[in-house]
């Protein structure tokens, strides 16, 4: 079995696997309906009260395994028999209270929320407003707020509690960045797949006269997939059917570059690397839109490389993003990328295709330099920036970088906030939405600690010691990243 | 106009298409046909085992390092710049 951090992973995976395994047998419809049984065979239940309920949970996997609901604009989806409707009350009052004579906590709640009517306190929650004043207020430490963790997640408050006590996404706000997918203790909410897309694309590309078929595999790829070696995974990826593997951190070569120039001429500039941080920004500050970086992001941009280079070719994205899936659907990168997929979908595409990475040869992977592969983490944008600065001797006089790089939607709001109302120092956001970067992406098979020095080790394996040296193929492949 | 295209897919880069390309570039020019010959780059062309691999209009060459381009040139490149 795969190593995933958690088991939701896993049954996330198991239902993955197993329609794009029969989708690959052209067997899908007739199958369909017997899934949840084929996932959950009983008769004892595992997860939930009843085989019953496990199944229709499966159902509602299946669906989101075929793409969800097309009407939602969001990447992300409430499976609405999976919540678990976690406690409403968000201030609790635990046995610690001792329903003192000082009584800080009804003296200090700005609701009148709290009353003792039996030498207790006792929280009214049509009052409460979980402002959080009373469980600091309290000596003892009685009060604790209970926030569900698909709500704490999901930075933007796109997740709120609807009449059923359901969790329910307002999609004005979500920005589809995944965080409360990986959250989500009982898997409850779960991103659009778009497997089958990429199982039709190897079809295709089986087929005589086809045109080629490419994998663009974001460098968060290091370090994940256990022990396999990113090599491994490469001729893996052509097991599978791809004609050849190309990192989209060649694109991202590009994007620093390009964007330098542009940080230059304009003066101040958001990043456009990370699709939940634009449209975070369109959503919640668009005063700010307008000093978004015009570059495409690294996947498009290797993207449009691959397309210019081989106009007939179909690309595929791989990597830990969910936003990546909505990224796709834009007018700018409709006709560039075919299908995104992030890295627990390609563990379950292995093994539908009975493909084990482990067991196979080293191949190669190698045209970015080590700037376009640190993007992966938080902060590694800023230092290719700086770098395509260095390489383009842009001297202190003309331009100085001062820049601030966000980790997470928290840090970005800090940041825009103060850059709306022109108190921001720095000249230069970088803006993740997830925290730590890319490799702290939804859509990654395993969350460590470790993550950070793998991109950094990795990179430092890319043959191209600058921006400039991987840049040299652009021209030849008929896009010059000037 | 005659096309070459070289692979600088990541196979063929680790055995040195880079360089190949590089040395194209000079060579034609001191043949004296670098306006006649396109000379472009792609990804894979599906024989990474026997990289650097180059297409001289539809033909398929393997092992194009850089030692081998000036013959390339002089018996395959030049000859099609005059048909």
């Amino acid at each position: 079995m795969p190593k995933f951090d958690t088991s939701v992973q896993e049954l996330k995976y198991k239902v993955l696997k197993e329609v794009a395994r029969l989708s690959r047998e052209d067997r899908l419809q007739e199958n369909l309906l017997s899934i949840p049984e084929t996932i959950i065979p009983g008769p004892e239940p595992t997860t939930r009260c009843c085989i019953y309920k496990e199944r229709a949970i499966v159902g509602q996997r299946i669906q989101m395994a075929l793409g969800g609901h097309p009407e939602k604009t969001s990447e992300v989806e409430v499976l609405t028999i999976a919540c678990d409707e976690c406690p409403v009350s968000r201030m609790t009052v635990g046995d610690a209270c001792r329903g003192c004579i000082a009584r800080r906590c009804e003296h200090v709640c700005p609701k009148d929320a709290i009353s003792h009517p039996n030498h207790t306190a006792v929280i009214d929650p049509k009052k409460c407003i979980a402002c959080g004043k009373c469980a600091s207020a309290c000596p003892y430490g009685a009060i604790t707020k209970n926030v569900r963790p698909c709500e704490r997640a999901c930075k933007p408050g796109a997740i709120h509690m609807d009449e059923n006590h359901k969790a329910e996404i307002d999609e004005e706000k979500c920005v589809s960045c995944g965080a409360c997918v990986y959250q989500c203790p009982f898997g409850a909410i779960v991103d659009k797949s778009y497997i089958l897309s990429v199982v039709r694309l190897l079809k295709e590309a089986a087929r005589e006269g086809a045109g080629p078929l490419y994998a663009v595999i974001a460098p968060s790829i290091a370090g994940q997939f256990g022990g396999v070696k990113t090599g491994q995974i490469v001729n893996a990826l052509k097991a599978l059917g791809f004609s050849d593997v190309i990192e989209a951190a060649l694109g991202a070569d590009i994007v620093a570059y390009r964007e330098a120039k542009e940080l230059k001429e304009k003066g101040f500039l958001t990043s456009s690397c990370c699709p939940a941080f634009v449209s975070y920004i369109r959503k919640f500050y668009p005063k700010m839109a307008e000093h978004i970086s015009s570059n495409l992001s690294p996947m498009a941009a290797i993207g449009q490389l691959i397309k210019k280079a081989h106009p007939d070719a179909s690309i595929v994205f791989i990597g830990p993003c969910v936003a990546k899936k909505g990224e796709i659907k834009q007018e700018r990168v409709r006709d560039i990328i075919d299908a995104a997929m992030t890295f627990e979908e390609l563990q379950a595409l292995f093994d539908a295709y009975e493909i084990d990475p482990a067991a196979m040869e080293e191949g190669v992977l190698d045209n970015a330099s080590y700037f376009g592969r640190i993007f992966a983490r938080s902060g590694g944008l800023r230092d290719a920036v700086a770098e395509a600065l260095k390489e383009q001797k842009v001297t202190e006089e003309e331009f100085t970088l001062n820049p601030v790089a966000c980790s997470g939607l928290e840090e970005c709001k800090t940041a825009l906030l103060k850059a709306q109302l022109g108190k921001l120092p720095e000249n230069f956001i970088e803006g993740m939405a997830c925290e730590q970067g890319c490799i702290g992406g939804p859509g990654c098979l395993t969350h460590g600690a470790k993550e950070a020095s793998n991109v950094d080790k990795y990179g430092r394996l890319a043959l191209e010691k600058s921006i400039e040296d991987s840049l040299y193929i652009c021209e030849l492949l008929g896009m010059p990243a000037e | 106009m005659v096309n070459v295209s070289i692979c600088v897919g990541s196979a063929c880069h680790m055995k040195g298409a880079y360089a190949t390309t590089k040395l194209f570039r000079e060579e034609l020019e001191k043949a004296g046909i670098a306006d006649k010959v396109h000379l472009t780059a792609s990804f894979c062309m599906g024989n990474c085992k026997d990289g650097p691999c180059a297409k001289v209009n539809d033909t398929l060459f393997h092992h194009v390092d850089a030692g081998r381009v000036p013959s390339l040139i002089a018996e395959e490149i030049e000859p099609l710049t005059r048909a």
